[in-house]
């Protein structure tokens, strides 16, 4: 009985920290409708900072704190202005919720060059031993924790529901535009959103500190937990949030002491997603309609990739084959083979991804999943059951189609940014999976992966590897640039625009998302069990949800949406680090950063920037020569 | 006279407590330009989102040469025959003109995934009879010069142009046009009517929601005149010209105002 007393206790202070995340991701969304994927960055954050006040600059505790909450709330008020404020109404909010997600691993990198990965922790507040209550034992940090939830909650309440500052702040999550004419200062209300959410992180870091220990990479766990809870609550619904991250936390932990402590992530993962899926405005929302004759226009530029002279278009790739074909001739004895076929492994990957994410529109932050059900299907099939690698590479696509029709028929109900959030709860799920379950070995990862072999030949070496790995990406490059440019293309960019609108043209847009995403999951397999075959190992942090956000960098930083943009990505960010472990290091923080800027600044990302920098110098001799304009030259070109 | 390719039978719809449309029930006959009109709030639009099934109906149901298409998802409908523009705009803006227009070719796109993934089969000699196609539309729009332009880019009433190329790129036996004369100014309106006539030469049925009698009462053979969500009076234009509801109704208001 005390015993299930004392778990709740734990669940409720764990609880009371979601809550405080939950709230903060409900500010923010209310007032601006930005998902702040980089909350959880502030507890760590104001938790580091906290700690190092305390002991390395020996301040008084709550000196620290009042330094932490002013350094980390300045730094959310300069960011807001300086980078989200200009971005909102001019990127999308899928765009938006990318955009965040880059500064939690900018914060994620920052926050390793300053702190190092140890983890770090302090001293209960107040007297050591836990105060006794009958059976019940309360460490005295659990006051400090409950205390802060409770007064935090109580004055955010009375603050929003009684005076007119919160009034103003509701005014701009009703109708932010009715708002502005009603005289009210939107931007300064996002502005104080933002930092209003970063204090709750501080607080929330500072007063958990001392009953846990916190390290750079923390910082998405609480963006997770944080996003569970609202979601379950209801997202911008302010009581739903409390009570979503009580319960979130009460909940985890039980599960977690009398099922399975690997596997309380996983489960409520799966009530995640489940609540995504069939009640996206959470148990305690309520939901709104919108007008479907009226086209839902994403706000913002849209990048329109120029087009490539089909006679140059093919020169290259003629010359892009021939050097791909000698490049293990060219390297030999450099040693830099092997990161060229990890490069060529994530290349499969993104070819993938940028159809469905860049062309068909449906964002995926979870595509690491199916790396990681192509790598562990045919990586435990051949360590336990021996089976020949291309059986089992096999048997990783069917499983990754099976749950592509899943996931594909998901977003058929979810749209946009809840298929976002999905999206990042599936690969969340696979990676808590490979961590929680036996027969992946868990974090340790599965040792003893065999060599790819094909018909008695075995790709053992380097060279043998790169030609099976690049050959790959040739065929998939081939293929999915013919159906960018095939009508099938043309119809799923409409889609992507817009999505009424193209089933007034007869679209079936059900079955394009679903062929879209089995697409990009048969391509992500695939390079998941070569990646597992190159290392002879695979663990599931080689295919969590980092590299899902990384294999999203590369498709923003390459170019989102133009075909061959991506691979430029893929390089940059998987073969200078894999080079140089110098830059490894400063992988994160670089990483992070190139996210939010190319969002942000270049929507072409470098090659629609580099395409552009050209077809801007030759664009007015095409338009004087109207070649353009006659259809029977461009048919001619086409037959030839 | 040819008999009627689409029936609307008693098609009933309302929203919370106000019924947006009630006991709507007409045929339009085959090659026809018929033209519903009525004021603000008389329930057009939403006659319109009912035959393309953007939303069910309350009660009633809607035949394509005598099939039933109610129940049917919109891309459904849109296969089977009729092809719809939107009030507001809704040209695809970060796609080129010309794809734009040849997007609208949907309907009759045949190459399967695989054949599409190799370019090869029917994919070349599709897209080059659609590219084709588009341009010759374009053209006849006065829009092929700015076939490589961004959609966006393009002013409203070139906007409106490029939706009723697309919808004429569909081969689409009925096109449903919701308020094509809305933004254009006085030459611009009279450019349409033409349009809509040649469209008619080609065989096709068009129903028009329009706010602009000079055009409607010029070019349609039928008139539908909605009030309050029903049907007032139906009939050809020098008939309900004349309709005593009518002037009351619709013409009555706007001579007082």
């Amino acid at each position: 009985m005390w015993e299930a007393g004392n778990v709740a206790l734990t669940g409720l202070v764990t609880g009371g920290i979601y809550a405080l995340l939950a709230v903060g991701f409900t500010l923010v969304f209310s007032v601006s409708g930005i998902l702040n994927l980089a909350q959880g960055s502030f507890v760590t954050l104001g938790a580091l900072v906290f700690y190092s006040l305390v002991t390395q600059a020996h301040w008084s505790l709550p000196l620290a704190l009042l330094g932490a909450l002013g350094i980390l709330t300045a730094w959310a008020a300069v960011m807001e202005w300086l980078v989200i404020r200009p971005a909102l109404g001019q990127i999308s909010y899928t765009n938006l919720l990318m955009l965040m997600g880059g500064f939690l691993i900018l914060y994620e990198g920052g926050a390793f060059l300053l702190w190092g990965s140890n983890p770090y922790t302090l001293p209960p507040f107040t007297g050591a031993q836990p105060v006794a209550v009958g059976g019940l034992k309360v460490p005295t940090q659990a006051f400090w924790v409950l205390g802060t939830v409770l007064v935090v909650v109580v004055g955010l309440w009375y603050g929003l529901s009684r005076t007119t500052f919160g009034k103003a702040m509701r005014a701009c999550s009703e109708n932010p535009m009715a708002a502005e004419l009603m005289g009210i200062p939107v931007p300064r209300m996002v502005l104080v959103s933002f930092s209003l959410a970063a204090a709750l992180g501080v607080l929330a870091g500072a007063v958990i500190l001392p009953l846990t220990s916190l390290d750079f990479g923390t910082m998405a766990d609480y963006t997770n937990q944080g996003l569970i809870a609202v979601t379950v609550g209801g997202i911008g619904n302010f009581f739903g949030s409390v009570v979503g991250g009580v319960t979130l936390g009460v909940v985890e932990q039980f599960l977690s002491v009398y099922v399975s402590s690997l596997l309380s992530t996983a489960l409520s993962l799966v009530v995640l997603l489940l609540i995504l899926i069939f009640r996206p405005e959470g148990i305690l929302g309520t939901v709104r309609g919108s007008r479907l004759d009226v086209a839902e226009r994403g706000i913002g530029r849209g990048f329109l990739a120029p087009a490539i002279d089909p006679r140059i278009g093919r020169g290259a790739a003629l010359v892009a084959l021939v050097g791909l074909a000698l490049l293990p001739h060219w390297l030999q004895g450099t040693g830099l083979l092997r990161a060229v076929n990890i490069t060529g492994i994530f290349c499969l990957a993104v070819i993938g991804l940028d159809l469905l994410t860049g062309i068909a529109g449906q964002v995926s932050l979870g595509q690491a999943g199916f790396m990681a059900i192509g790598g562990y299907t045919a990586g435990i099939l051949a360590v336990r059951a021996h089976v020949a690698p291309w059986a089992g590479t096999l048997a990783g696509v069917a499983l990754s189609v099976a749950v592509a029709l899943l996931l594909g028929l998901a977003s058929v109900r979810v749209r946009g940014m809840y298929l976002a959030i999905s999206t990042l709860a599936f690969g969340i799920l696979v990676e808590s999976l490979g961590n929680g379950l036996s027969i992946t070995n868990g974090p340790a990862g599965l040792l003893g992966i065999p060599n790819f072999s094909l018909g008695g030949y075995v790709f053992a070496s380097e060279t043998a590897l790169y030609y099976l790995i690049w050959g790959l990406v040739v065929v998939a490059l081939f293929a999915a640039l013919n159906l960018i440019r095939s009508h099938r293309g043309r119809a799923l960019r409409a889609m992507h625009i817009d999505q009424a609108g193209a089933e007034a043209l007869g679209v079936n847009t059900v079955r394009y998302k679903i062929q879209a995403f089995v697409f990009s999951a048969v391509l992500a397999s695939i390079a998941g069990s070569l990646y597992a075959f190159s290392f002879q190992y695979l663990s599931p942090a080689m295919v969590g949800s980092q590299t899902s956000l990384d294999l999203m960098t590369m498709l923003v930083v390459g170019g989102i949406g133009t075909g061959v943009g991506p691979l430029l990505g893929v390089v940059l960010l998987t073969f200078l680090p894999q080079v140089s472990q110098s830059l490894a290091s400063f992988k994160l923080l670089a990483e992070g950063l190139m996210l939010v800027v190319f969002l942000r600044y270049l929507p072409g990302g470098l090659w629609g920037t580099v395409l552009q920098g050209v077809s801007a110098a030759s664009w007015r001799w095409w338009r004087a020569s109207r070649a353009w304009t006659d259809p029977t030259r461009l048919d001619k070109e086409a037959d030839a | 006279m040819k008999g009627p390719v689409l029936r609307v039978e008693s098609l009933s719809k309302a929203f919370g407590g106000v019924q947006a449309v009630q006991e709507v029930t007409f045929s339009v006959a085959a090659g026809s330009i018929c033209a519903v009109i009525g004021p603000n709030g008389a329930g057009k639009s939403t006659l319109f989102n009912l035959l393309t099934n953007l939303y069910p109906p309350d009660r009633g149901a809607v035949f394509l040469r005598g099939q039933r298409i109610t129940g049917l998802r919109p891309w459904q409908v849109a296969q089977l025959g009729i092809f719809r523009t939107f009030q507001t705009s809704r040209v695809f803006p970060h796609m080129t003109v010309l794809d734009n227009v040849m997007v609208g070719a949907h309907r009759w796109s045949r190459a399967g995934l695989i054949e599409q993934m190799l370019g090869m089969g029917r994919t070349r000699s599709e897209e080059a009879a659609m590219r084709a196609r588009a341009f010759a539309l374009l053209e006849v729009f006065g829009l092929s010069h700015r076939a490589r332009d961004p959609a966006e880019v393009l002013p409203l009433a070139g906007q409106k142009y490029l939706e009723l190329a697309r919808a004429l790129m569909s081969e689409a036996e009925v096109l449903l046009l919701d308020e094509p004369a809305a933004g254009m100014n006085d030459a611009e309106t009279l450019e349409l009517a033409q349009f809509l006539r040649a469209v008619q030469e080609t065989g096709r049925t068009v129903v028009v929601v329009e706010h602009n009698l000079s055009l409607v009462m010029g070019i349609a053979q039928q008139v539908v005149v909605m009030d309050a969500g029903r049907v007032i009076a139906d009939g050809v234009p020098e008939a309900v010209q004349r309709d005593p509801t009518v002037i009351a109704a619709y013409f009555g208001k706007a001579g007082r105002a």
